[in-house]
């Protein structure tokens, strides 16, 4: 293992000068629990209200919680983790032509807690790379959520944590209802500070329209690439291609005339594929070519032929 | 107080109360003279810029104090840790395009003067050259690279910190590997 040895020494070479400041005072700052906020609170909890009543008058139309595969998970092609932990999903922001819209990711997590583990992933963050998170580490008082009551959870903020934005909110409430399997408001707490229950806004306006839960991102197949999402698209189709080759085609979705997204699914035939890295593209269906409305929406997701 | 006994070769890491019984701020004391100085260096390797690695690393005990409850084990702690500075690293290369600046700085500067004030520290030419092959690298490869040779994680443990399987992570490995030392038996002359 003498090459790996090498690449050892100079990576610890190369950091070997780097002399940290000492910033054990700002981050006690940070973490203790009297501090003032001074933040932005008030925008947040108008804004959480306005949500609330908009969401109100569609509470019909809430988090897709009957489908989310929790138990199942997203990995159907074995891997040495499959068996390791469940999967949570959390939904995360990514770009559409529809403006930022909400992603959903499962990662795997080895004992998670209805909720909670939502939340934790909200702040580490996704996998894909293509989403961001609107909660940075530290966002939460991970030590206080509570049960949901009545259909409401409450979640607090960390009293650093900035005051969040309303697709951040969303992030939550869709989080959240996921993690604990029914349709939830939220009502966030920062300090002595509360928000108005947040409740979830409709799937075709707060949600990508086109999903893929597998593959996981960066995940190894074999001859066999089994995919599987949800999808808001023209006629149900969804159409599919793997970059860079000339494989592509079309999934068919449960149904495209409802307020939700409708899952898909289907298998595709990867084994002429030499060795490589390659991604996947799902998109909505334009049968204007981009020509009416805002265009595609897309998601994507590299996997690895070994 | 340590009520096991250590290897003679292993340094004691935490000699002081049991872990268990630590609160939140004192598991923040205690994780951060352990590992301070070690993540800042990893996240530099991420990152490169010291002082945005020193953010992101920051936002790690953050998290890291918020959920000790949870973990209440320091190595559960130091995985966390781990993950937290490459997810924040990742963050924040994402949003503050880092790499082009970096990129930019560099063709900007004259000639072998002083250093970016960000930088003081990263004076050795040789230094400078891993760092800038590890930053052209593809995210993935830089953290895989980073986790395993730097950190000295196992293939299962770079897995989990990642969300990735074992088998992307040698793939990563080994193609990191690859591109760097071709990066690095380029001729350095060669930055224009």
């Amino acid at each position: 293992m003498s090459t790996d040895d090498e690449l050892g020494r100079l990576l610890h070479d190369a950091v070997a000068d780097v002399e940290p400041t000492d910033r054990l005072g700002e981050l006690r700052a940070r973490t203790a629990t009297t501090r003032g906020t001074g933040l932005r609170w008030g925008a947040a909890l108008a804004a959480a209200a306005v949500v609330a009543i908009v969401a109100g008058v569609v509470a019909t139309t809430g988090p897709d919680v009957a489908r989310e595969p929790v138990a199942t998970g997203p990995s159907r092609t074995p891997s040495p983790t499959a068996d390791a932990g469940r999967a949570v999903a959390a939904y995360f922001v990514g770009e559409t032509p529809r403006g930022p819209r909400l992603y959903r990711e499962f990662q795997r997590v080895a004992s998670p807690t209805p909720g909670l583990s939502g939340l934790e992933l909200l702040e580490s963050g996704p996998v894909d790379p293509d989403y961001t998170t609107e909660w940075p580490a530290g966002s939460f008082r991970l030590d206080r959520i509570s049960d949901p009551e009545d259909g409401t959870v409450h979640v607090w903020l960390s009293q650093g944590a900035p005051s969040p934005s309303e697709l951040a909110m969303q992030q939550v409430v869709h989080t959240v209802s996921a993690g604990f399997g029914e349709p939830l408001t939220v009502v966030f707490h920062r300090g002595a500070e509360q928000s108005e229950p947040v409740a979830a806004l409709p799937q075709l306006e707060v949600l990508a329209l086109v999903n893929l839960s597998d593959p996981s991102e960066g995940q190894m197949v074999g001859d066999v690439l089994a995919v599987e999402g949800r999808a808001s698209s023209f006629e149900a189709n969804v159409p599919w291609r793997i970059e860079g080759t000339d494989l592509s085609g079309s999934f068919t979705a449960e149904g495209w005339t409802g307020a939700r997204l409708f899952p898909f699914s289907g298998d595709v035939d990867v084994s002429s594929l030499d060795p490589g890295t390659y991604t996947l593209i799902v998109e909505t269906d334009d049968p204007s070519g981009g020509a009416e409305g805002p265009g595609a929406t897309s998601d994507s997701r590299t996997v690895v032929v070994p | 107080m340590l009520t096991h006994v250590l290897p003679a070769a292993l340094p004691p890491r935490l000699p002081v109360s049991p872990p268990a019984a630590w609160d939140a701020d004192e598991a923040l004391e205690q994780l951060y003279a352990a590992h301070w100085r070690s993540l800042v260096r990893l996240a530099v390797l991420l990152v490169r810029d010291q002082g945005l690695a020193e953010d992101v690393v920051q936002d790690a005990f953050v998290a890291v104090h918020s959920r000790w409850r949870r973990l209440q084990d320091p190595d559960r702690a130091l995985a966390y840790l781990r993950q937290a500075v490459v997810n924040g690293a990742r963050s924040v290369l994402r949003h503050r395009s880092v790499v082009a600046r970096h990129a930019q700085r560099e063709a900007a500067r004259p000639g072998p003067d002083a250093p970016g004030s960000d930088e003081p520290l990263l004076a050795g030419e040789q230094a400078r050259t891993v760092l800038d092959a590890l930053t052209a690298l593809p995210r993935r490869q830089r953290e895989v690279l980073a986790l395993r040779h730097y950190a000295g994680l196992s293939e299962a443990e770079i897995a989990d910190a990642l969300g990735i399987s074992r088998g992307s992570v040698k793939s990563h490995a080994s193609r990191g590997a690859a591109a760097l030392r071709s990066m690095l038996t380029h001729d350095p002359e060669d930055r224009s």
